[in-house]
């Protein structure tokens, strides 16, 4: 399997970059994506302003995620087909680096 | 009778945002809050108030759109001042957690090594002018001696600028730690 140039260009993915596109399986605007990023890393992942917007902005032009309204100037965004298949990929990767250090410390699997 | 409002010049770079950014901060602290810059943001206006807490941001967006304002609002930011593409944002806190508008340093680094990078050709390109003809001109004639020192001051101002920037590079990398 080859990658197309914009999943090179993405993988491997950064924190923030991951969270945002991983909130983005379902339709939300840029505070909502916030909230649920505070909300499922439990206060620990608070993504700034600065990164959402420039995220944002760089994931519509390159087809990742697409803009599906637009309420009281805020955009709701979701992913597309292409941001998926990507968050998949990056699934992937994490899960073997999981698999690796699992393996390498002796940890079992239900732990 | 104590003022109420201070008229201060801190005359700041694309490479010491940090420290604008510190100095402002530290206004506010003793109670100067910001309440506009003007020439070119180099020089701020404050208004006396309860000391507080507050965070304040330089940030240099690119291309701005409602979306802007909107995420950096509902993130909870105030727009203080904004000119030339730059923009003053701020917001109050408490805690040890200072507040940031981005999560990682990395595309300030790349901004500064950008900006580096092209100071460094501009300084290369000089070895080309005095290899060439002109390098005689400029120490061999009168004219060319005028010419010559705001010429070496200009020379001389893009190394040291191009030193600060990669100096800021240090000071974010200690930032991530």
């Amino acid at each position: 399997m080859t990658l197309t140039d914009v999943q090179k260009a993405y993988l491997p993915m950064s924190e923030p970059a991951y969270y945002i596109l991983l909130s983005l399986t379902e339709a939300r605007h840029g505070y909502g994506i916030m909230q649920h990023v505070e909300q499922l890393t439990g206060g620990r992942l608070q993504l700034g302003p600065g990164t959402l917007y420039g995220t944002l902005q760089r994931m519509e032009k390159d087809g990742i995620i697409r803009v599906v309204a637009e309420a009281e100037r805020r955009k709701v965004y979701a992913a597309t087909d292409a941001g998926r298949e990507l968050l998949r990929l990056e699934l992937e990767r994490l899960q073997e680096l999981v698999a690796h250090g699992a393996a390498a410390l002796e940890v079992t699997g239900d732990r | 009778m104590t003022r109420d409002t201070l008229v201060r010049w801190h005359v700041w770079f694309h490479w010491t945002t940090d420290q604008f950014e510190d100095w402002l901060e530290a206004m506010a602290a003793q109670g100067w809050h910001l309440v506009k810059t003007d020439r070119w943001m180099h020089r701020s206006h404050f208004r006396r108030e309860v000391p507080k807490k507050v965070r304040y941001c330089v940030d240099f967006p690119g291309e701005v759109t409602d979306e802007y304002y909107t995420i950096y609002r509902d993130a909870g930011w105030e727009l203080v001042s904004s000119a030339l593409g730059w923009y003053i944002w701020r917001t109050e806190y408490s805690g040890e957690r200072r507040p940031e508008l981005f999560n990682d340093v990395e595309p300030l680094i790349q901004r500064n090594n950008n900006l580096v990078l092209v100071m460094a050709m501009a300084l290369l390109a000089q070895v080309g002018v005095f290899v060439g003809g002109p390098g005689r001109w400029l120490v061999s004639t009168t004219a060319g001696r005028i010419v010559l020192v705001p010429y070496v001051l200009l020379m001389v101002g893009l190394a040291a600028a191009a030193g600060a920037a990669l100096a800021h590079n240090r000071r974010l990398k200690a930032r991530k730690r």
